[in-house]
């Protein structure tokens, strides 16, 4: 599965479960909240973005239904299940304690 | 956490398989909804509409290859490609029809004996007995140390019985049964039914209570009781129409009356007479219909040494009581008996445990195994026929394979093709196994003979199902891996450059051909050595008998009541004038009657000795006791070896006739004419001393047995209630057993005749288990060189299908038809030599396993492995002559032209 070379490896659906903790969307809708709550800051191609969800999909950590979006269009929302929820507060649990780590790493006064 | 996972995935792996067209669908609309809404995103900020869906295409970076991806998560495309392998073998074997049918009748035909066989043995063997915690249930059987010669049977005493059950403390119980026949009194006539004394605690043993009423109580066991009667559920549908107000009335057998007090449910098992006991009876394949109470009588109650061994014990052992632990508290009982008995001079009984499914089965089961090797080995031979078949198939695949491989496929993917195609193979001959198994079962059982026990416990239950299975798909994997691993490996470049014909790969399958057609001859050989040497000890075994006037001879059973026919005068005079009366029937030549027939099995055991020649009890040669009257020996064709008959004109004499081997034994050296035997009459336990008049050839008890010792004595010295009435007829011999018939029932209505028989069914009836193996190994054995043929011929026509061009070329030369002829025939031969050479080897360590059912052979047996030789070297000439005629018309020319 390419991954978007700029991303740390596993942190994508991190991204995608934290993103629809927030509320339900679709791919397109979650593609573009990705870019925004970012600034920019991480690419994600929007191609990559669906085999990512169909692996959680998989995983039984989303679940997936149609429904109407606001342009009146059908398409297909992702929502988290309750076992994402806890796979969510697992990842980021892990995420917090490596940023923190690599960020004392980084702050090291040099001699 | 796991489970909760499942929850969500496999509904979606089932959607993803059962409705892949609409995943598919939602799939495209989903990142078609993509694109559209990021073209529209790129309209509004001004671009073209082309220009716009051109720059929404570019964001997805490779639709295509993500759309895979989706579909790799979602497990599409193993179901899409297994579905395309499916479709592809499918169509792989439709195009070869002939090589389908082959492979799924053959599988079909192996996986059929293998599934009918493991039901018999799954049936007979494997399956608990219907007790509850039946691996706690014995026979306890009693062996006499010093004597195990002269008394082999080892049935127990009912007074050693008694002390176990008073001063053992390994068991929850121990009960003793002695069966018996009586006959039922119903109106104006009577039957024969089989039932047995039986302790009062046998029910509670078995852990079995009755439909009806209730089992015997402790009172109702005391000596001179035995007044109540409990039915078995066949007996009282049979005779008393299922009468539910049975319990409390009385029937009579025998002139007494009895009440019944219970009626057993329907589905109890108990086992037949001629299981329990410890010597073969072979005519006793009677089923147990009433119990009554074993009230043993005073006399059968003293404990001794060797003998009244009358009863057959049954004890279930305590829980946390191991065998051993149970067999040192016996024997410690058995010690304390011989201490105290006088006649014991020295001698001791020890104690004998043998599992009561074990006991039942007996030597069912060596003859079980054998057959289901039998089977095994014809498994294997499909398999390998089928690799070899497959291997020549896939030679004409190998321009297939190779472009599959050049064209990306794994050798995984590849190697997976074969297997679908060998599972398909194995579902339908697996399927049709099965429905083969089913009639062929019904079958083995409508034909098995009376004496392989059990066999109302054979169905086809899960397991067998699951063994069917296992042996289907084993056999799959077996024949259908080899011929993918060779292919699969196959160069993809050397094969896609020159003809199939020439690759190393073609050459590399031809010698695996070779040696699976090789294997193929060895393993049937071994099947041919086995089934041969049985069926030559079948033969040995009616050679044996051949004595017995078997075209002319008719036995008749019958049994004088006992309450009609208590006193010797009365039964005397019944059996003279039946005797007359048989006698002035049409065409009857001879006409006598004995208290047992030969190939019936060995009965009432005494030991024997003489005034002149005393010998203390444990010494004293045991024999089986026989009543006869003049004209029996005749009639049956059992000839006179020295001395004279007793006839009608020494009746009252106390006379008696020996067996060759007893008189050998008894009195070695010596003429045992005229010397006296000593015997204490049954009833009144007189001594008796009777006169040796003759000698007598040995007749067997058990058809492959060597004789017992035998004493005659005649009728007038004791006569018997129960009898076989033998005669040699020159008319029709059913028409003389039907006359016999009338003039019985004309005498007295009341005397039952359990059975007619003619002398070829008696003879037949003892060789049966025998006979039944030598049919089934002679169906395996011809199966299987069948298919050691069609293995031969296929891989010498394939050879000479591809030397067609190296064929021409010497015909060409002006090699002649008959040079051909002989290379391809030569061929071969050297292939089922090889076979051959190896088969032999392994069968002469193989056939140890059935020495024991061989009679009369030598499991080396030169002869066999001689016509065993000649027999594969035809078939293996026959095998390769078809394609090596076909190879003769090659016209040089067209050969050359070829290619």
């Amino acid at each position: 599965m390419s991954k978007p070379t700029d991303l740390v490896q596993g942190t994508l659906d991190l991204l995608i479960l934290k993103i629809l903790a927030l509320e339900p969307m679709n791919g397109f809708a979650l593609s573009q909240r990705m870019r925004q709550v970012s600034s920019g800051v991480l690419q994600v191609s929007d191609g990559s973005l669906y085999p990512a969800l169909h692996k959680l999909e998989q995983e039984g950590w989303i679940k997936a239904e149609w429904r109407p979006s606001e342009n009146k269009r059908r398409a297909k929302f992702y929502s988290l299940t309750r076992l994402g929820r806890r796979q969510l507060d697992r990842e980021a649990a892990d995420w917090s304690r490596l940023s923190a780590a690599i960020t004392r790493v980084v702050e090291l006064e040099e001699a | 956490m796991r489970f909760e996972h499942w929850i969500y995935s496999i509904p979606l792996c089932l959607r993803s398989l059962f409705k892949r067209r609409r995943v598919e669908q939602e799939l495209d609309e989903e990142l078609r909804y993509h694109v559209e809404q990021k073209t529209d995103q790129y309209i509004a900020k001004g671009m073209s509409a082309p220009e716009a869906r051109r720059a929404a295409l570019r964001d997805m970076d490779g639709l295509e290859q993500h759309r895979e991806e989706c579909r790799d998560t979602r497990r599409l495309n193993f179901v899409e490609d297994l579905l395309k392998d499916l479709r592809f073998g499918w169509r792989q074997l439709r195009r070869n029809p002939g090589f389908t049918a082959i492979a799924v009748l053959t599988l079909a035909l192996g996986i059929g004996a293998n599934t009918a066989i493991f039901s018999m043995v799954n049936g007979i063997l494997v399956r608990p007995m219907p007790y509850p915690e039946p691996q706690k249930l014995y026979v306890v059987r009693e062996d006499l140390h010093q004597g195990a010669h002269v008394y082999p049977g080892n049935v127990d005493n009912g007074g050693d019985f008694l002390r176990w059950r008073h001063d053992s403390h390994s068991f929850e119980g121990i009960a003793a049964l002695e069966p018996q026949s009586d006959n039922l009194e119903l109106g104006d006539r009577a039957v024969q039914i089989h039932g047995t004394r039986a302790s009062a605690n046998l029910f509670s043993i078995l852990g079995i209570r009755p439909q009806l009423g209730r089992t015997f109580t402790a009172e109702e066991d005391q000596p001179g009781r035995s007044r109540e009667v409990i039915l078995t559920d066949g007996l009282w549908c049979a005779r008393f129409n299922g009468d539910r107000q049975i319990v409390g009335k009385t029937i009579r057998f025998n002139g007494h009356d009895f009440t019944v007090v219970g009626v057993l449910p329907r589905n109890f098992y108990f086992p037949r007479v001629d299981q329990l006991d410890a010597m073969p009876i072979a005519g006793w394949t009677y089923n147990i219909q009433y119990f009554v109470p074993l009230a043993l009588q005073p006399f059968e109650s003293k404990p001794s040494v060797g003998n009244m061994m009358n009863f057959t014990v049954i004890a279930r052992l305590k829980s946390g009581v191991t065998k051993q632990e149970a067999l040192a508290d016996l024997d410690a009982v058995e010690t304390d008996i011989s201490r105290h008995d006088p006649n014991a001079q020295g001698t001791f009984l020890t104690g004998n445990l043998i599992p009561l499914k074990t006991a039942v089965v007996g030597d069912a089961s060596r003859t079980l195994w054998i057959l289901m090797a039998g089977a095994g080995l014809v498994m294997l031979i499909v398999c390998v026929n089928l690799a070899s078949l497959l291997v020549a198939r896939s030679l004409g695949r190998v321009r297939e394979v190779a472009v599959r491989s050049a064209l990306g496929a794994s050798r995984w993917r590849l190697l997976r093709q074969f297997l679908i195609e060998g599972l398909l193979l194995v579902a339908a001959g697996g399927v049709l196994g099965f429905m083969i198994a089913f009639d062929g079962l019904r079958l083995l059982v409508d034909n098995a003979p009376a004496k392989i026990p059990r066999l109302e416990s054979i169905q086809i239950d899960g397991w067998v199902l699951l063994f069917n299975t296992a042996v289907a798909i084993a056999a799959g994997l077996l024949f259908s891996v080899l011929p993918g691993l060779r292919l699969s490996r196959t160069a993809a470049g050397e094969a896609l450059k020159s003809s199939a014909a020439n690759t190393t790969a073609a050459r590399a399958s031809a010698r695996l051909r070779d040696l699976l057609a090789g294997a193929e001859v060895a393993l049937c050989t071994v099947l041919l050595i086995g089934a041969l040497l049985l069926a030559k000890s079948l033969s040995r075994v009616l050679n044996e008998n051949r004595w017995l006037e078997v075209q002319h001879g008719v036995a008749v059973d019958l049994i004088a009541p006992y309450m009609k026919y208590q006193r010797r005068p009365q039964l005397n005079q019944l059996y003279d004038t039946l005797l007359a009366k048989v006698r002035s029937l049409p065409g009857v030549r001879d006409a006598g009657f004995s208290s047992a027939l030969p190939l019936k099995g060995e009965m009432w055991t005494d030991g024997f000795d003489f005034d002149e020649a005393r010998l203390p009890d444990q010494q004293q040669p045991n024999a089986n006791v026989r009543f006869f009257s003049p004209g029996y020996f005749e009639a049956l064709g059992l000839p006179l070896v020295q001395g004279r008959f007793p006839t009608d004109g020494d009746k009252g004499q106390a006379e008696v006739v020996l067996s060759r081997e007893f008189a050998r034994e008894a009195v070695p050296g010596r003429n045992p004419i005229g010397m006296h035997l000593r015997w204490h009459a049954p009833d009144t336990g007189k001594l008796l001393l009777c006169t040796v008049t003759g000698i007598v050839a040995d007749a067997r008890a058990e058809a492959d047995q060597k004789a017992p010792f035998m004493v005659y004595f005649p009728y007038w010295v004791w006569a018997p209630n129960e009898v076989s009435l033998v005669v040699r007829t020159a008319a029709d011999t059913g028409s003389t057993a039907a006359e016999i018939r009338a003039a019985v029932h004309e005498l007295d209505p009341l005397i039952p005749i359990p059975s007619e028989q003619t002398m070829q069914d008696i003879v037949s009836e003892a060789v049966a288990p025998r006979r039944f193996v030598v049919t089934l190994g002679i169906l395996f054995a011809g199966f299987a060189t069948f298919l050691a043929a069609l293995g031969l011929y296929g891989v010498i026509s394939l050879s000479v299908a591809q030397r067609t061009h190296e064929i021409g070329i010497r015909m060409s030369l002006g090699a002649r038809r008959g040079d051909v002829l002989r290379m391809v025939i030569g061929r071969g031969l050297k292939l089922a030599l090889a076979g051959l050479a190896v088969g032999l080897a392994v069968g002469l360590l193989l056939i140890q396993l059935i020495s024991s059912l061989l009679y009369g052979v030598s499991p080396t047996d030169p002869g066999s492995f001689a016509a065993v030789c000649v027999v594969l070297g035809f078939v293996a000439a026959l095998a390769s002559y078809i394609p090596a005629r076909r190879a003769t018309k090659v016209d040089p020319l067209a050969a050359l032209r070829y290619e």
